[in-house]
């Protein structure tokens, strides 16, 4: 192993070690019983803009869950999917929400928080850390975390 | 009968909200605020408020509260009810206004119907005009987003709005019909019907909007207006001022009004520009106009500078300004016994002048994203005016600059 791969793979090991939660993927949750099979990136990006209000296999209204703003998936999954970030995501947001246009996505304080909400809602659709997805949601879609 | 027809929408309401059986998880309470300070360079001429005396508060100061409740599958509520320190209209400073108030029903995937009261969809920002976070401007551009169509920024009626997706293309149709009336400086304002509708498409960074709005306007002067009882008596007297009457009168009169725009958001540099066209078909009230802006922004991390350069042209009856103008050498003013009849014939030509005008603006300003729902914007804006004109600026003095320059400064939060 040459010294530069050596010093990769060093840096490597220390960033899986002191910060795991950069490199989780995200896990695109619905509840079980939700006939939706799959969802496409573009659709995802559809409903977190507000612009598709129900889901395309069942015609339930759409209940969407964010991360708070801190987490890292946040800003991961809208940098993505949705393809908005920093000022411009904000700037959109409060363009959607006071136009009339609709409901923003429902924050939330944790991926606990999302996984408990779609656990017990069938109209409810979040992202989360896919480690951390149980039997009591089921997973439309896993994007890599870059 | 324009507030009790408000009246009676929250009455229709109010039962669906009191039996809905919501949780709290089914409202949604959020809101806006700006506060903004703003100076004329020009001594004799306002803006919004604003002069060259001090700097002042209440032109772009504003605060609105809104309330989304979900009150059954597919079916919400809408209300948003803003507080604006300057009104273009006769309501007073800080009075709160009843904007959105709508009920919402999604058909199936592609359709939502909307019945209630709503903004006037006239441009891309007509809808969030007073939320200043929502644009990188102090305010929305005014040649565009002029101050003669801030009396019609809302409607009661009804739209409905077709949202579907094809290659990456999202198209958003909206057509709507409705009516509003509204009185500003001693003209009562109706409009019915009004019927339009607009079409985006939005691809990747491009977002492309054309926009078509007819309705059919009734302006006149109130009756109990000094000016219009003047008026009267002076067409008594001399029966070729009747042109100026028809001149301050729209009598049921089809407007058109045409807007296209164009927005680029780039990660580099955004661009947006609008131009639009208004077209009346009475000929006593000629007021057409027309105007365009350009914009470019430039994301800098928090930082977002941008430069703005726009035009604007509002055509009045050229008859009723001759009228008025051929008294005035036939018969000077000044004449003993006749002081009542200069008065009118100056407040007659000031009236016509205020609605004839053209400019052009150079927009130069800074926003700095302070959090994550706190803006603040620097902004430094000037004003040339054309055909002996002052623009969209109120003159207060006789010999007033040809240009004007206006600093504004403005803290943006929503929450």
């Amino acid at each position: 192993m040459s010294g530069r791969n050596f010093s990769r793979a060093i840096t490597l090991l220390v960033s899986l070690l002191f910060i795991p939660w950069a490199w989780a993927d995200l896990a695109i949750i619905v509840h079980p019983d939700n006939p939706q099979q799959s969802i496409s990136k573009h659709q995802l990006r559809l409903i977190f803009l507000g612009r598709m209000p129900l889901f395309p296999a069942s015609g339930e209204e759409i209940i969407a869950f964010d991360l708070p703003e801190s987490d890292s998936g946040y800003e991961t999954f809208y940098r993505n999917v949705v393809e908005l970030e920093g000022t411009r995501l904000k700037r959109y947001r409060a363009y959607y929400l006071f136009s009339g246009r609709g409901k923003l996505p429902r924050p939330t304080d944790s991926n606990a928080a999302i996984l408990q909400q779609v656990a017990d809602n069938e109209r409810a659709i979040g992202y989360v850390d896919s480690r951390l997805v149980n039997e009591k949601v089921k997973v439309l879609l896993t994007l890599p975390e870059r | 009968m324009f507030r009790f027809r408000c009246l009676a929408l929250i009455s229709l309401l109010w039962p669906i909200l009191t039996t809905a059986g919501m949780s709290s998880e089914d409202w949604q309470v959020s809101g806006f605020t700006s506060l903004g300070l703003g100076r004329m360079q020009e001594p004799g001429l306002e803006f919004l408020g604003y002069d060259n005396e001090k700097w002042r508060a209440k032109g772009d100061s504003v605060l609105g509260l809104q309330l989304n409740a979900d009150l059954a599958e597919r079916l919400s509520m809408t209300l948003q009810v803003v507080s604006r320190g300057y009104n273009q209209d006769d309501t007073d400073s800080f009075e709160p206004e009843l904007d959105w108030l709508f009920l919402s029903y999604h058909l199936n995937s592609a359709w939502r119907v909307r019945i209630g009261r709503m903004r006037t969809p006239h441009y891309l920002y007509s809808e969030t005009v007073d939320v200043g976070y929502s644009y990188v401007w102090a305010r929305p551009p005014i040649d565009v987003y002029s101050t003669i169509l801030s009396t019609f920024s809302y409607f009661d009626g009804a739209d409905i709005r077709y949202l579907t997706h094809s290659n990456h293309v999202d198209i958003d149709l909206q057509l709507f019909s409705g009516y509003m009336k509204r009185s500003r400086d001693n003209l009562e304002i109706k409009v019915e019907p009004m019927i339009g509708g607009n079409i985006s498409l939005q691809w990747e960074q491009w977002k492309l909007r054309y926009g078509l709005i007819y309705d059919r306007t009734d302006i006149r002067l109130q009756p109990t207006a000094n000016f219009a009882s003047n008026l009267d008596a002076v067409i008594a007297f001399d029966s070729s001022y009747q042109s100026v009457k028809d001149a301050l009168n729209a009598d049921d009169a089809w407007y058109r009004y045409q807007t296209l725009g164009l927005h680029w958001d780039g990660e580099a540099v955004a661009i947006i520009s609008e131009v639009f066209d208004i077209r009346n078909t009475d000929d006593g009230f000629q007021n057409d106009a027309h105007g365009w802006y350009l914009s470019a922004h430039m994301p800098l991390g928090k930082f977002t500078p941008y430069l703005v350069r726009g035009a604007f042209t509002n055509e009045y009856n050229l008859d009723a300004f001759a009228t008025v103008n051929n008294s005035l050498q036939s018969f000077p003013t000044g004449q003993p016994g006749y002081e009542g009849f200069d008065t009118f014939r100056l407040q007659a030509l000031d009236r016509l002048e205020l609605n004839n005008y053209a400019q052009s603006t150079w927009t130069l300003g800074l926003r700095y994203d302070l959090m994550s729902n706190v803006a603040l914007k620097a902004e430094w804006q000037r004003f040339d005016f054309h055909s002996n004109s002052s623009g969209q600026i109120t003159q207060n003095a006789q010999d007033a600059s040809s240009h004007a320059a206006l600093t504004t400064l403005i803290i943006d939060v929503v929450f």
